[in-house]
């Protein structure tokens, strides 16, 4: 079934066409949820709260920008809110989380001092925790995303100088806390 | 080119690529002779490698069916959970009402209610015509008056079809009595009692209306009403070999009807049939038990005639040959077993030849 028809009969109060719709873009979205969340636990629960939050607003999307575009910006919206109610981002250990499969890193980026993985994503991620939640969600959509810096203030409601400021700090504070790893 | 803050800015838009042509070139010129932009720019890069070398995950297929399964889990608990708050609350509005029209101080209060309401429908009565119209006050209280005779027909009709299709209903006992019974297993038997003759207005061919026979033909306790009912259905010819109800209808009658005259009637339909298990076992029984001589030996007849008979017709017309106590039914059962020998003889001979 095209996306629109199975999104339209969504509208019209199908529950079981919502989860054809969520099996569409599961994986995209946990996969983006991760980014943000840095844990499994704490991406899964994003992912959950962001497709409840999509079906109970179905109604307002209304086809004139592509339907994950929409879905992306919700979950980016409720990130923050999370970075924001929390403090200091949860460091938890899931490197043994069988229900995810660990992807093949970069190559070509290997980093010049030899800390073990494990270690050395420990202090990533207290390095990134340690940022402010508009900073987190500004870095993580720009620097893991890779989305425009037009898209990141479309999705967060502000302007482009805005998000540039954000970078800008984000990308400063962990230069100084990684350079010392 | 004099290091300043401007250029801090602009080296993490160029490590990302967010510089327009112009911006682009002018920092690209700064940076060829800034060593400090240069320093900040490899420490871009170093925390790049550092970032992009944590290996990245993917849910499996599994954890994403789980995940799946929760949030319809609990959109489903949201959506019941809105129901249940409603249910719970007019119950509780229910409750706190009842609680408090059970006190002894508001029954005072109840009755000043009902007086009130009283009060105030007397008024309306008044205030309207109908209590100078008695067909008004007819048609106010028993609504008849909402149905045109079109209309009534139509509803007739559509509450017979209702009763002849219903599994529920046993028509044989619609006009019989009105009592609730109730079996062991608790399911209550609610038998009708129609108060009016209903009058249906069809042509033969409408199918409400040949049920409507079909039932009078049987059921109907008047002997000279059922004999209309069967003469009007035996005008069906043309159509009769296409309704299966129409033989066992007649078969009812032949084999129930307490009126001669309703029995040959039927018996005389019958004969047109295409013979097959059922007719015979109508004329088979009619032969062995119809009280009439006369109907005994036309049944008889038939079953001599008939290409199809098997040893057990023959077995029934030997039967009645032995015990029939009336000459010329005997007579008949002894022709129609000769016959039926006869039938098998010139059939064997066309084998043989």
């Amino acid at each position: 079934m095209e996306e629109k028809e199975l999104i339209k009969k969504i509208q019209n109060g199908s529950r079981r066409h919502y989860r054809e719709l969520i099996e569409r873009y599961g994986e995209r979205l946990m996969c983006d949820a991760y980014k943000f969340m840095k844990n499994t636990q704490d991406a899964e629960d994003l992912y959950q709260d962001t497709f409840i939050k999509v079906y109970e607003n179905i109604d307002t999307f209304k086809f004139k920008s592509q339907f994950y575009t929409w879905v992306y910006r919700i979950m980016a919206n409720l990130a923050f809110n999370r970075f924001r109610k929390r403090k200091k981002m949860q460091i938890v250990d899931d490197q043994d989380d069988y229900l995810w499969d660990t992807l093949p890193a970069d190559h070509n980026s290997e980093p010049e001092n030899k800390m073990p993985k494990k270690k050395l994503k420990e202090k990533v991620d207290k390095a990134i925790a340690n940022l402010s939640p508009r900073q987190k969600t500004v870095f993580v959509m720009k620097h893991y995303e890779g989305k425009k810096i037009k898209d990141i203030a479309a999705i967060l409601g502000c302007h482009s100088g805005t998000v540039k400021k954000y970078l800008y700090r984000a990308t400063r504070k962990l230069r100084t806390s990684i350079s010392t790893l | 080119m004099k290091h300043n803050n401007k250029y801090n800015k602009m080296l993490t838009l160029y490590f990302y690529d967010e510089l327009n042509a112009a911006e682009k070139e002018v920092f690209e010129e700064h940076l060829k002779s800034c060593e400090q932009c240069q320093l900040e720019l490899e420490k871009m890069e170093s925390l790049k490698t550092t970032l992009d070398s944590i290996p990245d995950k993917k849910p499996s297929a599994a954890l994403l069916t789980r995940m799946n399964n929760k949030v319809m889990n609990r959109i489903e608990a949201k959506e019941e959970s809105f129901l249940v708050r409603v249910k719970d609350k007019l119950l509780d509005l229910k409750d706190r009402f009842s609680l408090i029209m059970a006190q002894p101080k508001y029954h005072l209060a109840s009755i000043g209610i009902a007086l009130f309401l009283g009060v105030i429908i007397g008024k309306i009565w008044l205030s309207t015509n109908l209590k100078n119209d008695p067909q008004a006050i007819r048609s106010f209280v028993s609504n008849t008056q909402a149905f045109s005779e079109e209309q009534e027909e139509n509803f007739n009709k559509a509450f017979v079809d209702y009763v002849f299709k219903s599994d529920n209903i046993e028509v044989g006992k619609l006009l019989k009595n009105n009592k609730i019974e109730t079996n062991e297993n608790g399911i209550v038997n609610v038998n009708f009692e129609l108060k009016r003759e209903l009058s249906l207005k069809g042509g033969l061919d409408d199918p409400t209306i040949q049920k409507m026979l079909m039932y009078s033909a049987v059921h109907d306790s008047n002997p000279e009403r059922r004999e209309h009912a069967i003469k009007l259905l035996s005008h069906l010819a043309d159509k009769k070999h296409s309704n299966k109800y129409f033989a066992e209808t007649f078969g009812a009658v032949l084999l129930r009807d307490s009126s001669i005259t309703n029995r040959n009637l039927a018996l005389e339909v019958l004969k047109d049939f295409k013979p097959n298990d059922k007719i015979l076992e109508i004329f088979k029984t009619a032969a062995l038990n119809d009280p009439n001589p006369e109907i005994r030996a036309e049944s008889i007849q038939y079953l001599g005639n008939c290409k199809q008979a098997s040893n057990n017709v023959r077995q029934v017309l030997a039967a009645v040959y032995l015990r029939d106590s009336t000459h010329t039914v005997k007579a008949a059962a002894k022709q129609a077993l000769n016959s039926l020998k006869d039938n098998a003889a010139s059939q064997d001979q066309g084998s043989g030849e």
